[in-house]
């Protein structure tokens, strides 16, 4: 036998027989977002550290957050690696936003079947039976909103019959396919003299894959459209890199969802007109709380009667842009002024009966 | 090497110490860098040990299937494409015979049978463009990933393809689980097909001509190899394997997907390099391939799990690369 071969030998017994020692933290929680570019993942980071501070502050609960996701926001294989290795690991319990809501059912199932609760946050799963409670913005409710203020913007320009386009994301989405169910349902609803010139283009996972695919698609409409809605941050950010790089924009108008920097900054100038904001902070925060309070027996589902749990969406224009109210769901500082009690029930901030 | 006559490697029964010392180093770096932080035992454990075979599966199979390429003196830059056209494949055929006759066993034999089928024909594509086209590997099998890419886009209708609720057979949730990865047909597929390809290369005519084709090609071609029937085979070699590699990835990832792969061919030519290959060809060994791709994950793992920033595996797989090889080159300078 090689000597090498020894060596070998000797640095494989360790992993053979393990020499875990008890670790000084009661609960170790990862928080697996879709990607880690995107600053709506930050939020969300910080709303479970914060989680963490708040429990331990209160009763010495010590719970460790570990941030782990994949560094490209359609790396699907990655994501189910990182929950499997998670659960081989030791976690105690896993926060997951699934980049898709059928791919993603297998390793939440191992996760369930190997004991460690999964609370599912911003984006939903189709398989109802193996995680814990889900946590997210009413991404319909939201696509409703945006048709209102998008819709509302148009008649005071006196557009009555505008002709829209509808720039989607991707197909499995659950999040953004909702967001597009609401906008298109309550645009025919409110205003049933809309043209449709383009509802089946998708802006993929990227602002650029978005402006690629917008590129050609404003060359095509620009003379004709009257507004837009692009229902995630990347698609709306690289629809108004466009508009701007051909002219159009302020004359174009552009709704969007999420914010990052660039989006905000969009805004102010004029060159969207609006957009949902969502609470990641919140979300972040509850997730981790109800994936804690699970550990501890406490029946945060009523007995998986009452699965899901809304964090709430925020028009954001112009004119509240600098409002406390915007600031608090993405300013890093606002965000931690803000209080337990409601960011655990609400903007009550008291617990439901 | 390089004037001698085109016999196999000249010690092909030595192990390579390169891929050792790099396994070694990052072993040591790990445990000390974990052992710092008081994590060992998440770090050294079972769990973490069978997570390791699991993520490794599918990349030391396409590996496998490098090897054979680059000892030949070519490369496969399609292979991240292929794997991901072949999930696509294997989906498609399996949904629609699904829909037509429900479920049974001949479902999943059929669509496995075209995964690796569809691996096969785009390793002949490669193959046959190399050989009668006299196009370098780089450029012929570049051109094959942007069409594997695309194909795989265009029959996936842009999307992910998942199963039908409920509709995944059971073969697939036993292969996705690395909770019994001792027993997983996937590894022990690759413990097979590692020993079968050990034995190609070291014991058959084949092998002999492959090492020989990638020492000097035109040394060969005078001693009488075919040296065309011999890359035709290699590549169509290389592309069942991936297609095999491609089968399990789509039942490690749930399902068909054309965006699954991406950068796979850099990780496995990194890999099976750091394994002590050439990229000019006429070298390299099963257990080496085999270790790099251990390295690679190795490192992929110990930075997920760690919060260490991600970016760190991508400077440390870097960094490796060339220490490594130059390593082998130094070595090699200190032999002559």
């Amino acid at each position: 036998m090689p000597r090498p071969l020894y060596f070998l030998l000797a640095a494989t017994l360790p992993f053979v027989f393990g020499c875990g020692g008890p670790s000084n933290e009661q609960f170790t929680i990862v928080v697996i977002p879709k990607g880690l570019t995107h600053e709506h993942w930050q939020s969300v980071h910080r709303g479970a550290l914060r989680c963490a501070a708040d429990l331990e502050a209160e009763d010495g609960t010590r719970v460790r957050i570990m941030f782990d996701g994949p560094l490209r926001e359609r790396d699907a294989m990655e994501q189910i690696r990182i929950v499997d290795r998670r659960v081989a690991t030791g976690a105690s319990g896993i926060v997951l936003a699934p980049q898709h809501s059928q791919t993603m059912t297998a390793c939440v199932k191992r996760a369930a079947d190997a004991g460690v609760p999964v609370v599912i946050i911003d984006s939903g799963i189709d398989d109802p039976n193996h995680f814990v409670k889900y946590v997210a913005t009413n991404n319909y409710n939201g696509g409703c909103l945006a048709a209102h203020h998008l819709i509302g913007e148009l008649k005071k320009q006196g557009k009555d019959k505008p002709k829209l386009i509808l720039f989607r994301y991707a197909v499995g989405s659950q999040a953004t396919e909702d967001r597009e169910r609401g906008f298109e349902k309550t645009v025919n609803d409110i205003c049933p003299g809309v043209v449709w010139l383009s509802t089946d283009k998708y802006a993929g996972a990227t602002r650029d894959s978005a402006m690629r695919e917008a590129g050609p698609m404003i060359l095509q409409y620009g003379k004709d459209v009257d507004g837009i809605f692009a229902p995630n941050e990347s698609s709306a950010s690289g629809t108004a890199d466009v508009l701007r790089s051909q002219g159009l924009n302020k004359k174009v108008v552009l709704m969007g969802f999420d914010a990052s920097k660039p989006l905000l900054q969009s805004i102010q100038e004029g060159d969207i007109i609006g957009s949902i904001l969502q609470d990641p902070y919140r979300m972040g925060y509850l997730s981790t709380w109800y994936c804690v309070q699970h550990l501890r027996g406490v029946n945060v589902n009523k007995s998986r009667t009452d699965m899901s749990e809304s964090t709430g969406e925020y028009l954001v224009t112009e004119k509240n842009l600098n409002a406390v109210s915007t600031l608090r769901l993405y300013d890093p500082a606002t965000q931690a002024t803000r209080t337990t009690d409601e960011l655990r029930y609400g903007p009550n901030g008291k617990p439901k009966p | 090497m390089s004037t001698s006559p085109p016999v196999p490697h000249a010690k092909p029964f030595s192990l390579p110490t390169g891929p050792w010392v790099g396994f070694i180093a990052v072993l040591v770096l790990f445990t000390a860098l974990i052992a710092i932080k008081g994590e060992l035992g998440t770090f050294l454990s079972l769990g973490n040990l069978r997570v390791l075979l699991h993520e490794g599966t599918v990349p030391a199979i396409v590996a496998l299937g490098m090897l054979l390429v680059l000892i030949s003196g070519g490369i496969d830059l399609s292979v991240g494409a292929t794997v991901a056209l072949v999930t696509v494949v294997t989906m498609r055929v399996y949904t629609a015979m699904y829909a037509a006759s429900g479920p049974s066993p001949t479902n999943s034999l059929v669509a496995v049978a075209a995964g690796v089928s569809i691996g096969g024909v785009c390793g002949l594509a490669n193959g046959l463009l190399v050989t009668k086209l006299q196009l370098p590997p780089f450029v012929a099998t570049l051109g094959m990933l942007g069409v594997s890419r695309g194909v795989a886009t265009w029959l996936a209708g842009r999307t992910v393809l998942p199963f039908k609720d409920g509709g995944t057979p059971e073969w697939v949730n036993t292969v996705a689980s690395s909770q019994t990865e001792f027993t997983n047909p996937g590894l022990w597929s690759l413990v097979l097909l590692a020993i079968l390809t050990a034995v190609l290369l070291r014991l058959t005519v084949f092998g002999r001509h492959l090492y020989a084709v990638g020492s000097n090609e035109a040394t060969a071609r005078l001693c009488g190899v075919n040296v065309t029937r011999t890359k035709l085979l290699v590549y169509t070699l290389a592309g069942l394997l991936t297609g095999w590699a491609g089968v399990i990835m789509f039942a490690h990832s749930n399902s068909g997907n054309p965006t699954l792969g991406e950068q796979l061919e850099l990780d496995v030519i990194t890999a099976v390099v750091i394994g002590g290959a050439s990229l000019s060809g006429g070298k390299g060994t099963v257990v080496g391939a085999m270790l790099g791709v251990l390295i690679l994950i190795l490192i992929k793992n110990g930075v997920s799990l760690f919060n260490v920033p991600v970016e760190m595996q991508y400077i440390l797989i870097g960094a490796l690369l060339i220490a490594n090889v130059s390593l082998n080159r130094w070595r090699q300078g200190k032999v002559s």
